[in-house]
């Protein structure tokens, strides 16, 4: 079991998954930090509250290929948005300063470039202007709904609920 | 819908993402939905320059944004002066007429604007300023496409425009390619809260400076990078500057002339580092107690003088020299650096040394005058591979306790290097490692360079010479 001078510290997730994870890793966790750092007595068990196993599976191949200074391997393409946005979720509430600027650049590529109906489509995103407003907002920056942007798809089948 | 999950994020962090979109992108998002456009006006950084309000390098050279110029043999990537500059000042304008935050903590443009775009400069700032900015750079040299111009075309930064309320939220302020004046009506107020600032290839009279300092009781960091001043530099005299850099600046004379300006005076008693690249360095006057941290150019006759000089700040721990080698004399420094823990030396062209009266272990005089180092790094620039090399001495008297790491970088092979690696090997105590390597550049931005004759010869050169050295097992060459 972990104490606090052993060199694993134990994460619980969510889902009732127990994790050793070496104290350099439990280091980037700022939040995991404050509570060792907080505790007088040692520090038996930390759970992780909204992060769960899969998350933890993919911070620690992620810190595994950044110790090895192969960081730019690491990928979140096989994620759906769901998932991107549940992963972000776990790193943002461990505050995990790198890796949250990894997902959060991850989204902000899928947003490049593409237009507004694919956008739109792609993440679900409900219109909640009149069209009057839609029509006025466009207008106001019209240089940036122009030109050659990616279209959603007009093949009804591709869509996805 | 109900898949709208990245809309499930909570507003901090949907705001963040869009601070790296582009700004075609970012607005985009705005029409998305209520709640996104609200989004857009909790972006706290502004930032402006070609990528993100025009296109990408491929599409600007596609749709005839950039052009190469080739004039003189050399091929320049610039930026169409007729169509770019009015298309993003007006992308910009219709975004910040639309932006509905009212409170942002960075303003930066970098695109070539000059005086041309006044009345809309001076109403970007004015922008910032009502929101609270706290971090102006306006780079008017339009970098990576550089485009020059003629002075009096230059933006012209006058403080008085923006100083009408009493307080200034302006902490860090960096102007390229402009020309500041004092302010007409001699009110400082926009710069009284000012923690450092930041001038490269701008013009202005010295005595702004001079009032500056005296009226910004928090500046802490002062650059001014290849400025143009009136008739001298400005004497620096501060009581709250922690970190003064100056490149080389100069005036220009009555015929057109472009003449040097030194650096004579530093006044400020809680300096910590200090970096000059310029002349005069026997009339300047440093008055430096808690330096720490110095960085200067300096020949390799004035070297003695120089560590004569730092050896009387107490604190100084770490120096980075670039050293010239005009005149090529047997060095002797007769003081120490009792505190020094780290010093980098770039030495230009150092084939120079290769000449009767010269004595290369000078390095190793420096070393010695520093007891207490830590580590050293030499990095030859523009290094040369000499055709008469000469035999490897064995120094015998000296020693070092302390230092721990050696790099050697921009290596060709010549013998001095090997004859300073051989005797490093043998003295130093309680060295670690010592990095030899072919590998150089001038400065953090530039690419490294290297001769290939290390690899072909100078290095088996410098292995064969070195087989039977003391400590060997401590070298590493790559």
């Amino acid at each position: 079991m972990a104490s606090s001078s052993s060199n694993l510290i134990s994460l619980k997730t969510s889902d009732g998954t127990v994790f050793k994870v070496e104290r350099a890793l439990a280091k980037t966790m700022k939040t995991v930090q404050a509570i060792i750092e907080e505790a007088d007595a040692n520090i038996y068990m930390i759970p992780i509250h909204n992060v769960f196993s899969h998350h933890m599976d993919m911070i620690i191949d992620y810190y595994k290929l950044s110790v090895a200074g192969k960081s730019k391997e690491f990928s979140v393409e096989k994620l759906d948005n769901d998932e991107l946005k549940d992963f972000l979720l776990a790193v943002h509430y461990l505050n995990m300063e790198d890796l949250f600027e990894v997902l959060t650049q991850a989204v902000a590529d899928r947003l490049e470039k593409k237009s507004v109906g694919y956008v739109r489509k792609y993440f679900g995103i409900e219109n909640d202007f009149t069209p009057e407003e839609y029509a006025a907002i466009r207008k106001k920056n019209d240089w940036a709904f122009k030109g050659d942007d990616i279209e959603p798809e007009e093949d009804e089948e591709k869509q996805e609920e | 819908m109900d898949d709208d999950r990245i809309s499930e994020l909570p507003d901090d962090i949907l705001s963040y993402i869009l601070t790296m979109l582009s700004i075609k992108d970012l607005l985009k998002t705005s029409v998305l939905s209520k709640r996104w456009c609200k989004l857009w006006f909790l972006m706290r950084d502004l930032h402006f320059d070609i990528h993100n309000v025009i296109e990408s390098e491929k599409e600007l050279l596609e749709k005839g944004h950039l052009t190469d110029v080739t004039r003189y043999s050399r091929t320049d990537r610039c930026v169409d002066l007729d169509l770019t500059p009015k298309e993003f000042v007006k992308r910009v304008d219709q975004f910040l007429n639309n932006f509905h935050g009212t409170s942002i903590d960075s303003f930066f443009v970098n695109f070539y604007l000059d005086c041309q775009q006044s009345n809309t400069i001076d109403r970007w700032i004015n922008f910032a300023m009502v929101r609270g900015v706290e971090r102006i750079n306006l780079l008017f040299l339009g970098r990576p496409y550089v485009h020059r111009t003629a002075q009096n075309k230059h933006y012209k930064f006058d403080s008085a425009l923006f100083s009408e309320t009493n307080a200034s939220t302006l902490k860090h302020l960096h102007l390229e390619y402009c020309l500041v004046c004092h302010p007409t009506n001699g009110n400082f107020t926009l710069f009284k809260n000012l923690r450092s600032l930041t001038l490269r290839w701008t013009k202005l009279d010295e005595m702004f400076i001079e009032s500056l300092l005296s009226n910004c009781r928090y500046l802490e960091k002062l650059c001014l990078i290849f400025c143009e001043f009136k008739s001298s530099m400005p004497k620096i005299v501060s009581s709250s500057l922690c970190h003064l850099k100056i490149f080389p600046c100069y005036l220009v004379s009555k015929e057109g002339y472009r003449l040097d300006v030194d650096l004579v005076l530093v006044d400020c008693l809680k300096l910590i580092s200090l970096e000059y690249h310029g002349y005069g360095f026997d009339t300047l006057k440093l008055n430096t107690p808690v330096l720490k941290n110095i960085n200067f150019s300096v020949s390799l006759e004035e070297l003695n003088a120089f560590v004569t000089l730092c050896a009387t700040f107490p604190e100084l721990e770490i120096m980075h020299l670039d050293i010239f080698l005009k005149v090529t004399t047997s060095l002797k420094i007769t003081q120490q650096l009792k505190h020094l823990k780290q010093l980098n030396l770039m030495i230009c062209n150092p084939f120079i040394l290769d000449n009767e009266e010269c004595d290369p272990l000078w390095i190793l005089n420096i070393l010695q005058a520093s007891p207490l180092l830590q580590k050293l790094t030499i990095m030859y620039t523009n290094s040369n591979f000499i055709t008469n090399q000469k035999n490897i001495r064995d120094v015998e008297m000296f020693s070092h306790d302390e230092v721990k790491v050696v790099e050697l970088g921009g290596c060709v092979g010549n013998w001095f290097e090997i004859e300073f690696v051989m005797n490093v090997l043998k003295y130093a105590h309680k060295l670690e490692q010592i990095v030899v390597s072919p590998y150089w550049r001038e400065d953090e931005p530039s690419d490294w360079s290297h001769d290939s004759v290390w690899f072909q010869s100078g290095r088996k050169r410098m292995s064969e010479k070195l087989q039977e050295a003391v400590g060997l097992e401590k070298l590493v060459l790559i």
